[in-house]
């Protein structure tokens, strides 16, 4: 059985990150911005959400808490994705009005959520996806991508197969065709440097922590 | 069952309201954070008729006899005011599961001009005494049910002792309750409960539990020793060895077992309930209590700093279907001691999230 951690709240600002690949993803992402001021926490898979919030307001440190972002897929439906967090946090009484992803109501505690990939580049939101495309898409500008998708598009022709999670293949081919990043975690490929920090669909991540 | 207690002025706690009490209920929080408190407000109530109280609980943390204690009300009554400031009263609200509500109230009086002439005992004869112009020390209780007066009643500091008037007792019956701390229950008060459970033949009850802490456990038995009862146990061995020998641990589990199984008390409080035992026993342990409190209708309060007496709390409530605990997480913040309340759903996935609920 691996030790407890028992998570304390350290800092007063937090981001609630969906699964363990958010969680080093963002942990890293803080390191690289030299940001020592937010903790990062796994709230687990979606359903958890109102209850891990409930149980956050119970434990040592929350009385300090000044700031909570959190970050999850848009999944299928950026709409129902940001309806489930305002629920969540609507039951915690965290907030009294609906909230906009990437903005952060001013209140006792500041409070926001991000959902991946984000924004494209006319400024709309990604009506779906995941962690995974938001790292494809900062690679996006690199040829590279393109041939790893055809490969795939022609893989799954040939083989007759659909793959139920392309962004996951598509990541992790991306990170096999290097050197440097090959058999490394999402999380690590951002401590890695392996995200390109100035790209304009990392931007509005960056952006919010700043306004935490 | 007590359902709900709000505490005002007593001790550490100055304003503590409606802390849900379930039939088991778990209390944690770091050092000085009032655990140890919430317990003595519990007994405060019950124990609200007695007119020892404030003495019986300045015994729990620091056992003296009553007969050597100083009749001066900064030593005696101060010490269960907040801050040890006599000059605001103590409020405790108590709910039961019948939605009976009860208001103690405890006052300081350094004034108190009595109704009536005081009888003191002069040699051996009663004499009315009166009060002076200056008035009496005087601790003043007052207890109301759904509000009627239930016990009214004034201990009085006079000539070197305490006297104590009762102006209305309606003898509305109180849950009875039991500390147990590391001070409070020892050997001396076991031999009474076995005795009774040895009446009914009813040792056996106890017997099973208590292997879990000594596998060889075959009986008790008193006997008597310089005219007081002592208990002795039989491990299978010739010689048969005073219960004593077998540890604190031990004694203290004989103890709650003995509490709870006799049907003496409706309470019992257990301050750090996890002294003496092995974390390889909690699951047992917890098993055993949710047991007897069902069977024997006795709610228990308990304080910890167990991680692992939590998680077990939790798991075997689960594992039981059992759903009414609860577990209290006490905080010292800056507006004072804050009650965080957990169901047991809240207790098993905050155990699965890793946080520190203690």
């Amino acid at each position: 059985m691996p030790p407890r951690k028992n998570i304390k709240l350290e800092k007063r600002k937090i981001i609630l990150a969906e699964g363990v690949d958010a969680l080093y993803f963002f942990i890293n992402l803080l390191g690289l911005l030299q940001n020592e001021n937010i903790q990062v926490l796994d709230f687990g898979g979606i359903n958890d959400l109102t209850q891990y919030l409930n149980n956050l307001t119970k434990i040592d440190g929350y009385d300090k808490i000044e700031s909570i972002l959190i970050a999850r897929d848009s999944e299928t439906s950026s709409q129902s994705s940001s309806q489930s967090i305002n629920s969540s946090l609507r039951n915690v009484h965290l907030i009294d009005e609906t909230l906009e992803p990437f903005n952060i109501q001013a209140a006792k505690i500041k409070i926001g959520f991000v959902l991946f990939p984000g924004y494209c580049a006319n400024k709309c939101l990604y009506e779906q996806g995941t962690l995974e495309d938001l790292c494809i898409k900062i690679f996006e500008e690199q040829k590279i991508i393109t041939d790893i998708n055809s490969y795939l598009d022609d893989f799954q022709k040939t083989h007759n197969v659909k793959f139920k999670s392309i962004h996951k293949n598509q990541l992790h081919m991306l990170f096999s065709f290097t050197d440097k990043y090959v058999g490394l975690k999402l999380g690590e490929v951002m401590k890695a440097g392996g995200f390109n920090l100035n790209s304009p669909s990392l931007k509005p991540f960056v952006d919010i922590i700043q306004m935490l | 069952m007590l359902k709900q207690i709000s505490v005002h002025n007593f001790k550490a706690l100055k304003n503590l309201d409606n802390v849900s009490l379930n039939k088991i209920t778990l209390i944690g929080g770091k050092n000085n954070s009032g655990k140890s408190t919430l317990l003595e407000a519990l007994f405060a109530y019950m124990d609200v008729k007695n007119p020892n109280m404030c003495f019986q609980i300045k015994n729990f943390r620091e056992p003296k006899d009553i007969l050597f204690v100083q009749p001066d009300p900064n030593f005696i009554w101060a010490p269960v005011f907040h801050k040890f400031n006599l000059e605001k009263k103590i409020n405790l609200k108590i709910i039961d599961t019948q939605n009976n509500i009860t208001n103690v109230e405890i006052i300081y009086n350094d004034k108190f001009i009595p109704k009536h002439p005081i009888p003191v005992m002069n040699g051996n004869i009663p004499t009315p005494t009166i009060a002076t112009t200056d008035g009496f020390k005087a601790l003043t209780v007052s207890c109301k049910r759904n509000q009627k007066l239930d016990f009214f009643a004034h201990t009085i500091i006079h000539a070197g002792g305490f006297i104590f008037i009762s102006e209305c007792d309606k003898q509305q019956p109180l849950p009875s309750a039991q500390m147990v701390t590391s001070t409070t229950l020892h050997i001396n008060n076991i031999p009474t409960l076995l005795g009774k459970l040895d009446k009914n033949d009813e040792q056996n009850k106890i017997l099973e539990p208590l292997r879990l802490f000594e596998p060889n456990l075959q009986r008790f038995q008193l006997i008597k020793e310089n005219q007081q009862d002592v208990i002795y146990v039989d491990l299978g061995n010739k010689q048969k060895m005073p219960v004593n020998l077998l540890g604190s641990g031990f004694c203290r589990f004989l103890s709650i077992a003995l509490l709870i199984t006799t049907g003496n008390v409706n309470v019992i409080l257990i301050d750090e309930i996890e002294n003496g035992i092995h974390h390889s026993l909690l699951c047992k342990f917890w098993t055993f209590l949710i047991e007897v409190s069902q069977s024997n209708n006795c709610q228990i309060i308990a304080t910890t700093h167990s991680y692992e007496m939590i998680k077990a709390f939790s798991e075997t409530a689960q594992q039981n279907s059992f759903d009414d605990i609860g577990y209290i997480r006490l905080a010292l913040n800056d507006n004072g001691v804050t009650a965080y309340q957990f169901n047991n759903t809240d207790i098993s996935s905050s155990l699965s999230s890793e946080f520190e609920v203690r």
